[in-house]
């Protein structure tokens, strides 16, 4: 079953000629996770917001098309009441701190208040979230202390603890440090073997190699280029569209350019190593 | 003589947090240094003592021998340049032309000059086409190219640049690397702050690495990304060129990978 | 949770809340002799609640030296017939007196009041009950959100301070300089505060803020007899207080 059916979607934002989504036709099946990848302005985020419905509800603008997600019209359902089905998480970690919870066991708990759920439920799954995210050591500490990549992470695990069945996660890791990005990326496979379907903006492309199961290429609000993580990187037509490759994607190629016949498209550097032995075993 | 000379500085805190830690390297013109770590390892607060913001507690700052303790930041503006992290926090004027003259109006340079400088520099950073627009109608990754021309603009010696691979697509990151190596070419230093490991391995000859608080390793690019203790020391990844050319059993240092090429047809390199 | 529980233990923040603004409002219609007891029967309830000391602190620190200023240059500034000091150009008359006594009196339990409002109650703990008593939650998340993000815009002011000292912009001079760059630094304080206003309702719309359903709270703020016994007591008394005074006014005519 598709988690999300986009159906020739295009948008205008108010103040734009032209549209910044054109005929976008997506389907998202249960539990996967769809990687969103293209060059700044390509569209990617207001697909995020349009999945969300905060286009044109929030923004504004023109929209035609049709987007179903877990079997309800977004365009025809309230704003407010799409979080129950929909969790959204974005670029900036301090903005996403709510600014009413002293705690970071209160910022979790927010959510969970606001969807009416009883008390004792709320204190389980709050202890239970910030045990599988690893987050209980800054339980009693105030969100605004914390650094931007704990922050990111109490945001991820803010919107994991609502329990929605359908993710929308825009550039999370694209103000942090490599440690805080695998922290970051530990979560989103955590929320992956949930069984959660997932949709992710990225420009680290060596993450989406690991954890997508369905890549998707934007180039100026057209999807130009779709498939697994390693049919999308060994299209030629990547280059056309200046998307970043995996480094040991690009490694390869360049190998191969040199006359090394490596074969396949490598995207780890564990298939990368083995292609490259295979080569000099010959 | 250095054109920068940083000496034994320390910054502590009042509240008794220490930042920084006996750190001391030099820059000379025409260098490009990344400078990478974790966050809290006190890599911002080392540049931010490299124009001025914050006096070292201890140690001294040298810019052609003369030390930033005499001066106020906005004096040393001249000769350092600093482009923070978020634009948001430096940008209030209502075009993106407006914003890079606003430095250059300080320095009171004749109109032509200045005309010529912020063309140049709109150039560099790739933003000539938006010199009429409102900056906060550009998407964040443009934003930062505009405090990186405003910089440009006002033409020191040094300049620093926090974290401006943060959100880059492809585009954006060849455009870091053309400014970078014009900039050098004009014998300006340039100071990158960046988690992007790729991106210096690709681009800087000089790499230091900071690591609670202190300098743990500072020197070409390819020995020190080459030295697998510093790097898991300071939580960062090798470079994907140096795991590959590591575990395929090569036994020195390279990020050249016709270096790599010829490895693997010789077996030996 | 245990910690959290006990704490509650006390007043209901509503009926800590009342009490402060029956003494408020008991001082304001009073003169100054009832205002000082009202401030004397304020650090009593400060001790009661265990925090005489951080609002003794606070208090000398802000009311009493508002009040003194503001009685200084109102018993110089108003004028008057009835001189009862004078030295120089300085005088100090009857009217004078009597006007600034009447306005600090006011200032003095009113003022006392809100800081003592700001030591006792827990801010968090209001807006439930508040909620709970059917204030809407945008109002109550204003207020509570207001709060937080204050002390997040002053550090914010420092990092554009620097940002701005970095390209040249000279703020460690004087006034006049200082002066020149106030747009530069205030501009990217509200451009700043734009976006992440922006930002920051995507982020509530997230976490099911205007989801159809009655919202729930984590805390439990005890709501006893005694609570609403009080809040009778100062209600009365607060009437009382008006009332009389009305009475007195009409009495005095």
């Amino acid at each position: 079953m598709d988690s999300i059916k986009i159906t020739d979607l295009t948008y205008k934002y108010p103040i734009s000629d032209e549209p910044v989504l054109k005929h976008i036709n997506l389907r998202v099946p249960k539990g996967e996770l769809c990687a969103v990848i293209g060059t700044n302005g390509s569209g990617k985020t207001t697909l995020c917001n349009a999945i969300r419905g905060f286009v044109p509800t929030f923004y504004k603008g023109e929209i035609s098309g049709e987007i179903i997600v877990n079997g309800r019209d977004v365009r025809k359902e309230e704003m407010g009441s799409l979080a129950l089905d929909i969790g959204f998480v974005f670029q900036n970690p301090f903005t996403q701190i709510s600014g009413i919870a002293k705690t970071v066991f209160e910022e979790l708990a927010y959510g969970l208040e606001n969807m009416g759920i009883e008390r004792e439920i709320i204190i389980r799954r709050v202890e239970e979230t910030m045990r599988l995210t690893k987050i209980e050591e800054f339980r009693d500490r105030n969100p605004f202390q914390l650094s931007g990549g704990q922050q990111q992470r109490v945001a991820l695990a803010a919107i994991l603890v609502m329990g929605q069945p359908v993710l929308v996660i825009d550039e999370p890791t694209s103000q942090l440090d490599p440690q805080s990005t695998d922290d970051v990326f530990e979560v989103i496979k955590l929320m992956k073997n949930m069984g959660k379907t997932i949709v992710l903006v990225e420009h680290k492309m060596e993450q989406i190699a690991e954890y997508a199961d369905h890549v998707v290429v934007l180039n100026q609000g057209e999807i130009v280029m779709e498939g697994t993580a390693k049919e999308v990187f060994s299209n030629p037509g990547c280059k056309q569209y200046h998307t970043r490759l995996p480094q040991c994607t690009k490694i390869s190629a360049e190998l191969k350019d040199m006359g090394i016949g490596i074969k396949g498209t490598p995207v780890t550097v564990n298939e990368t190593v083995h292609s490259i032995r295979a080569v000099m075993n010959q | 003589m250095a054109l920068v000379e940083v000496k034994n500085i320390s910054f502590r805190y009042p509240n008794g947090y220490l930042a920084v830690d006996d750190v001391s390297f030099s820059i000379e013109a025409g260098e490009n240094i990344a400078i990478v770590g974790q966050n809290g390892a006190g890599k911002t607060t080392t540049v931010k003592m490299l124009n001025g913001l914050t006096k070292p507690c201890e140690g001294d700052v040298l810019i052609r021998g003369e030390s930033t303790k005499k001066y106020t930041t906005a004096q040393m503006a001249r000769k350092v340049g600093y482009v923070f992290q978020n634009p948001e926090d430096q940008i209030f004027n209502a075009t993106v032309y407006k914003e890079i003259e606003y430095g250059l109006k300080k320095m009171k340079l004749p109109a032509e000059e200045c005309e010529r400088r912020i063309q140049d520099a709109a150039e560099l950073a790739g933003i000539g086409e938006y010199l009429d627009m409102n900056p906060y109608d550009l998407p964040l990754s443009i934003r930062k190219f505009v405090t990186i021309a405003s910089v440009i603009a006002s033409d020191c010696d040094v300049m620093i640049f926090d974290e401006p691979t943060a959100g880059q697509d492809l585009d954006g990151l060849q455009r870091l690397s053309a400014l970078n190596r014009i900039l050098t070419g004009r014998g300006k230093a340039i100071v990158t702050i960046t988690h992007d490991m790729e991106f210096v391995a690709e681009n800087y000859d000089r790499v230091i690495v900071m690591c609670q608080k202190k300098v743990i390793a500072d020197g070409r690019t390819r020995d020190v990304f080459f030295e697998k203790e510093i790097m898991n020391k300071a939580m960062l990844k090798q470079p994907a060129l140096v795991r590959i050319a590591d575990q395929i059993g090569m036994d020195h240092n390279t990020l050249d990978i016709a270096e790599v090429a010829v490895y693997i047809k010789t077996g030996q390199g | 949770m245990q910690k959290e529980m006990q704490r509650n233990q006390g007043l209901n923040p509503l009926t800590v809340l009342y009490i402060i603004v029956a003494l408020a409002l008991i001082s304001v219609v009073y003169d100054y002799k009832v205002s000082i007891v009202c401030v004397i029967v304020m650090m009593f309830i400060a001790a009661g609640f265990g925090k005489f000391k951080p609002y003794v602190t606070l208090w000398l620190k802000s009311i009493l030296w508002m009040c003194a200023l503001c009685f200084v240059l109102q018993i110089f500034f108003i004028p008057g017939e009835d001189i009862i000091w004078q030295f120089g150009v300085f005088r100090i008359t009857r009217e004078g007196l009597n006007q600034a006594a009447k306005l600090c009196s006011r200032l003095f339990g009113a003022g006392s009041a809100a800081i003592l409002g700001f030591r006792l109650i827990d801010l968090g703990s209001l807006m439930v009950v508040l909620e709970q008593k059917g204030v809407p939650s945008t109002a109550t998340y204003i207020l509570m959100s207001t709060a937080n993000i204050i002390p997040q815009m002053v550090k914010k002011m420092g990092v554009i301070l620097e940002a701005q000292k970095s390209r040249g912009i000279e703020m460690e001079s004087n006034m006049i300089v200082r002066a020149k760059a106030f747009l530069p630094s205030i501009g990217p304080l509200i451009l700043n505060a734009i976006v992440n206003a922006e930002e920051r309702a995507i982020t509530l719309e997230a976490r099911a803020f205007s989801a159809p359903c009655k919202k729930t709270s984590i805390k439990i703020i005890p709501d006893m007899r005694r609570d609403r016994i009080i809040r009778g007591l100062m209600t009365a008394a607060a009437v009382l207080a008006i009332g009389g005074r009305i009475v007195l006014w009409i009495v005095l005519r």
